[in-house]
């Protein structure tokens, strides 16, 4: 539908979507985002915290008029208990990814790949004689670089989970652990009014997600 | 020890549920032999299981309560699709039982296997499958809360043959499976205050009321709005009932088929308020020039409607009864007047309700709008009235006069044919005294009126109004207007004869051929105590006006003959008084 794709500009977001834990939640949720000619380019799902409840954590395009019906329209299925979204920021370090390669190398190749990883973070999982098996977590465009210095070796299989999200929002009078804010409004995608930025006690140019109060305020 | 059967019933009685449309088969034989010990539970049984869904939904609209329909496994349940999804569309509390294969069996392509809960996961409020006895009371009790809370809706259980076997010693209800509460029925009292001081200051204000006010039974706080504050008021497709059309504010139906003077004031209004509906493009022409000059309030009980094809300024989710009665307790501290500008706002607005397709010219031939409005002379308001889908159903929501909520019976987003006489049979079942009158055309009448045998099985004095213009009318008129008059497969070679088709079911039947028939036809057939078809051979050259070609604006209709070609948008104006 053309219409959907018109007004504001057109963006990658993650949307992190908590459900109840029934059979066939996944198929709904996904048949939500394909209904409505929406694309899910990347999802993961895993159980959460909460006893019977799951995560379901999508990345799909559209503007931000768009993800705002598609964050109403799931909120409306009777099996979603809360839904955030955000722009994929891929300096937003709550935004994680993690991928496994195998590689074909051996001897002094084996070597130079394992240097080249280690300068990622990645870890070596299974070294033999003509195979490496590195994991690595990190931002999109982190591996993104990550493939590509391991680009000269030869790469025989990739897996890669998509990205994983966590607000560092949460409710002040809730107790426990930081939890998803509200869609839109705890996780902006900027750094927020300068007047937020000095409140939390973020300087310019200091990594402004993480708090390590795990607090801060809501600004709904 | 019961059986899921037994099980099944007793709770669904115990949910006020007294009638049920369906139709037998493998999976629920357990399930209809058990039947027969619920005399409280009267069974209908249709010719078609789309029948049963369009027959409960034509209970639900004209009751407001849940329908309930049953269908068997595999055809039967596929078989209530399309009246599950004209349900989802027009917000209808539904909850359909369908019989699945037994658990053992599930996905293996057994016998009348089909995933329905899969196939109608998007033409439903939500499913499920029951996978065993256990949850039973939950998910019933779960799928009528869905069905019936915030905007309402089909839900759909499908229950394996062996669960239905099975036995258990007593339906234990256990915490509600689902956390889901009841939506928010008050309006954020900012929001509502926001909107009382728009209609305050509003100059050109229009009410637009749709079809959440006739679920939430707001029509009479939406009636004191409207005339304490002289608002006119014009209503969406499926809102007709909700405000009397016969009252001096009413302006009638907006949208691709609406009046002239719907359409006008909404185009030319500063102030829009929206009550109950979700704006469709059938509604709002093109979007792009909705309401050009208005502030609009949009209230709705479901957030996702609300800015789903227009914007709306001052959003309130909320129950639109409770809402309406919050902004006039609002207008009250307020102490909001009628602004002394009212008065000449209300003469346009007058002036334009007076404006049409000049339709009077006497012809040889019925004009299929006199029927309509004859019909509309000779029923009272207590009428209730089931249309299905094209040309015959704008004419009646164009000439027949609408005075109170809940008689206009009509598949409005899905726009289902066939759905008119299952609907009306739903209907009369509900009332068994009240008049209920089915219009159709020959196109729809026929993709339903196996019905006909339900209708006599049960003697329900059902009038049925056929307008037969042999042809598909609505089509044809969009091939006469868009596609240079190539009428391809939209006429009817050959139809069959109404007459003797009443005659096979034992149905009494009068034809009308020319003008001067049509009162008598009418009168004759409504004076009829049991079932009648009353056909009608009408013009098939006569075109629904005013008309919003697609991607038009609602002030660019074209009125009739002057119009019909697609260059001319503007409206040329033919008075009538």
């Amino acid at each position: 539908m053309g219409e959907e794709k018109e007004g504001g500009s057109q963006r990658p977001y993650v949307v992190s979507i908590t459900v109840e834990n029934r059979p066939g939640v996944l198929a709904r949720v996904a048949s939500l985002f394909s209904a409505r000619n929406y694309n899910i380019e990347a999802l993961t799902a895993a159980h959460s915290k909460e006893p019977g409840t799951s995560m379901i954590t999508c990345t799909t395009w559209g503007d931000a008029q768009t993800m705002e019906r598609i964050v109403k329209q799931l909120r409306n299925l009777v099996e979603v208990k809360r839904v955030a979204h955000a722009p994929l920021d891929v300096h937003n370090p709550q935004v994680r990814e993690m991928i496994l390669v195998k590689l074909d190398v051996e001897g002094q190749k084996q070597r130079e790949a394992v240097e080249r990883a280690k300068k990622f973070g990645a870890r070596i999982l299974r070294r033999g004689p003509r195979v490496l098996l590195i994991e690595a977590t990190g931002s999109g465009q982190r591996l993104e670089e990550l493939i590509a210095a391991l680009g000269d070796f030869r790469v025989e299989h990739m897996a890669r989970s998509g990205p994983v999200i966590l607000s560092m929002n949460s409710r002040p009078k809730r107790r426990g652990p930081p939890r998803l804010g509200k869609m839109g409004h705890g996780y902006t995608g900027s750094s927020g009014t300068v007047k937020q930025r000095e409140r939390s006690g973020l300087k310019d140019g200091q990594d402004r997600f993480w708090r390590s109060d795990g607090g801060g305020s809501d600004p709904s | 020890m019961k059986t899921g059967s037994r099980i099944l019933l007793e709770l669904l009685r115990d949910h006020g549920v007294d009638v049920i449309f369906g139709y037998p088969g493998g999976a629920v034989i357990q399930l209809y032999d058990e039947l027969t010990r619920f005399p409280e539970i009267r069974h209908i049984l249709v010719r078609h299981e789309q029948a049963a869904a369009h027959a409960a939904d034509g209970y639900a609209r004209a009751t407001g309560r849940p329908g309930v329909c049953l269908a068997t496994s595999g055809p039967g349940a596929t078989n209530l699709v399309t009246g599950l999804a004209c349900a989802y569309f027009d917000s209808v509390p539904l909850i359909a039982i369908t019989g699945q294969v037994a658990t053992p069996q599930l996905g293996r392509d057994s016998f009348q296997e089909v995933d329905i809960v899969g196939i109608t996961r998007s033409c439903t409020k939500h499913n499920y499958l029951v996978r065993s006895l256990r949850e039973l009371p939950n998910v019933v009790q779960e799928a009528f809360m869905v069905a019936t809370t915030g905007r309402p809706g089909p839900v759909l259980i499908d229950i394996p043959r062996d669960v239905l076997a099975s036995q258990a010693r007593d339906a234990s209800r256990g915490k509600s499976l689902s956390h889901k509460r009841p939506s928010r029925r008050l309006g954020h009292f900012l929001q509502v205050r926001r909107a009382a001081e728009a209609i305050a200051r509003a100059q050109r204000p229009i009410l637009c009321s749709g079809a959440g006010v006739i679920n939430s039974g707001a029509h009479a706080p939406l009636q004191r709005l409207a005339e304490w504050m002289q608002l006119p008021v014009v209503t969406t497709f499926l809102g007709l009932g909700s405000f009397p059309s016969d009252h001096p504010l009413s302006l009638g139906m907006l949208g691709m088929h609406g009046t002239y003077g719907a359409n006008m004031a909404v185009t030319n209004a500063d102030l829009l308020l929206v009550v109950g509906c979700r704006l469709d493009d059938r509604a709002t022409g093109n979007p792009e020039g909705f309401a050009p000059k208005a502030k609009i309030v949009h209230i709705d009980i479901d957030p996702s409607s609300i800015g789903k094809t227009v914007r709306a300024h001052i959003p309130i989710v909320g129950d639109a009864g409770e809402v309406l009665k919050q902004i006039l307790e609002c207008l009250g501290d307020l102490g909001a007047e009628v602004p002394p500008t009212r008065q000449e706002w209300l003469q346009r607005v007058w002036k334009w309700k007076g404006y049409g397709p000049d339709e009077t010219e006497p012809k040889e031939v019925i004009r299929p709008q006199q029927v309509i409005k004859e019909l509309s002379q000779l029923t009272s308001a207590e009428t209730i009235i089931s249309t299905d889908v094209g040309q015959h159903q704008m004419w009646t929501a164009l000439h027949y006069s609408f005075k109170i909520p809940r008689t206009l019976l009509s598949s409005g987003g899905l726009g289902a044919m066939g759905y008119g006489l299952p609907a009306a049979i739903g209907a009369q079942v509900a009332f068994p005294l009240r008049e209920v009158v089915c219009i159709s055309g020959d196109g729809s009448f026929q993709m339903n009126m196996q019905e006909l045998g339900t209708l006599i099985s049960y003697d329900l004095p059902l009038k049925i109004v056929v307008l037969n213009n042999g042809s598909l009318g609505m089509v044809r008129q969009w091939q006469s207007l868009l596609f240079e008059g190539r009428y391809s497969e939209t006429i009817f070679e050959r139809g069959p004869d109404l007459q003797k088709l009443a005659q096979a079911y034992g149905i009494k039947s009068f034809r009308a051929l020319s003008p001067d028939e049509v009162v008598p036809c009418l009168t004759k057939g409504l004076g009829e105590k049991g079932p009648v078809i009353m056909e009608f051979l009408v013009d098939p050259e006569e075109k629904v006006y005013p008309m919003v070609l697609p991607g038009r604006k609602l002030d660019e209709m074209i009125m009739g003959k002057e119009g019909q070609s697609p260059s001319c948008t503007k409206a040329k104006v033919s008075g009538r008084s």
